[in-house]
């Protein structure tokens, strides 16, 4: 994998690690002065995708927020299991 | 000095493009830099996270900004339909715990009905109804809450040229009885039901000239706060305090539009009752 640079706010690095680890895509934003990367989920049931800030003004916030939208979106088997699991425990109750 | 509250909402730009090489630079640039910048599908939305006084002032300054970007078409997400997914990512809860809700295991049995989507596996909730029930039971902030109202409330502002266009073009297609839009829900008749509802708020505007005559000055409101002078909308009823200040040599006026106007509605009975429940 080419070397991407690192986001100079720790939070927002890691929230883009974690991204990656999940299974979305880093894509270079060229020239924009504020836009660091975007980031794409391509786990199929429709395209997400976040433009990161170079500069946001509350770092920590954006990186919870990217935090958030990629747990929600991670791969599809795993999502599959997890409805799974919420239906096993209606039918428990 | 009171402390900031952080207000969190979506705001869904429908006229920007996700691959636009400027977009991010164009929002951050005017403000939106408290906005995480997502698209679902190339449809752009913003997740703010906004420090402000109120809920209010944190919602119509994220709108104005992303106007300044040159965006118009915008909703505020909160103001939709929502999910039980979207109902618990929102109140920070699992699924599990809203489900138990909706079916009356927890709380008080209840819990908002939904709105749409009944046939499908997926209905959808009003999400203020459901904002107040959960704050309520102590599951939702108050901040939240606050949120929905104002999104509620403000939404007609963004979107009502919308929903103008779209009652015109209905209005050909339809027979008889002239559209009706009622934002209360009291006075759905016709096809009202089927029609967007408009909500009509607080408004002010600069005029050089005092305007005594409630008609002028519901005009001059009217036309300030939708925008346009058309025949085709025709208040029924406007209550406005003419003095609120001056704005350098000029006299500022605000008012309330009290929430009723048709769309070339002349049947005189429909006009009646459109302005019975306004009274005071």
């Amino acid at each position: 994998m080419a070397k991407r640079p690192k986001h100079t706010n720790k939070h927002i690095a890691a929230a883009i690690d974690y991204a990656l680890k999940n299974g979305w895509k880093y894509i270079e934003t060229g020239k924009s002065a504020h836009a660091f990367c975007i980031l794409r989920c391509i786990s199929g049931h429709g395209e997400h995708s976040i433009s990161v800030s170079s500069t946001p003004r509350n770092p920590e916030n954006d990186a919870k927020k990217i935090l958030k939208l990629v747990k929600k979106c991670t791969p599809s088997e795993n999502v599959e299991e997890s409805e799974k699991e919420e239906n096993e425990n209606e039918t428990n109750e | 000095m009171k402390p900031m509250n952080e207000y969190e909402f979506s705001i869904v730009i429908r006229d920007a493009d996700f691959s636009a090489p400027n977009l991010h630079d164009l929002l951050f640039e005017n403000g939106c830099d408290d906005a995480l910048i997502c698209a679902n599908n190339n449809t752009v939305y913003l997740q703010f996270t906004r420090e402000a006084n109120s809920a209010q002032e944190a919602i119509l300054s994220a709108l104005s900004n992303i106007n300044d970007a040159g965006f118009k078409d915008l909703i505020i997400e909160e103001s939709n339909a929502i999910t039980i997914s979207e109902i618990a990512s929102k109140a920070e809860l699992t699924r599990q715990a809203i489900h138990n809700y909706v079916k009356g295991h927890r709380g008080d049995r209840n819990f908002p009905k939904p709105i749409a989507g009944l046939s499908s596996n997926n209905p959808l909730y009003d999400w203020y109804e459901v904002a107040q029930w959960l704050n309520n039971h102590d599951a939702l902030s108050n901040e939240s809450l606050e949120v929905a109202l104002v999104a509620k409330y403000f939404n007609f502002n963004t979107a009502t040229d919308r929903h103008l266009e779209m009652a015109k073009s209905l209005r050909h297609h339809l027979p008889m009885d002239p559209i009706y839009i009622s934002p209360r829900g009291t006075m759905n008749r016709g096809i009202g039901n089927i029609l967007p509802r408009i909500h009509v708020g607080p408004v002010q505007l600069i005029e050089e000239n005092v305007t005594t005559s409630m008609d002028d000055l519901s005009a001059a409101l009217a036309e300030a706060y939708f925008g346009t002078s058309s025949e085709d909308v025709k208040l029924l009823n406007v209550s406005a305090s003419p003095i609120f200040g001056t704005f350098g040599k000029k006299l500022r006026l605000s008012g309330d539009i009290h929430e009723v106007f048709t769309l070339g509605a002349d049947n005189e009975e429909l006009q009646n009752l459109a302005c019975t429940p306004l009274r005071r």
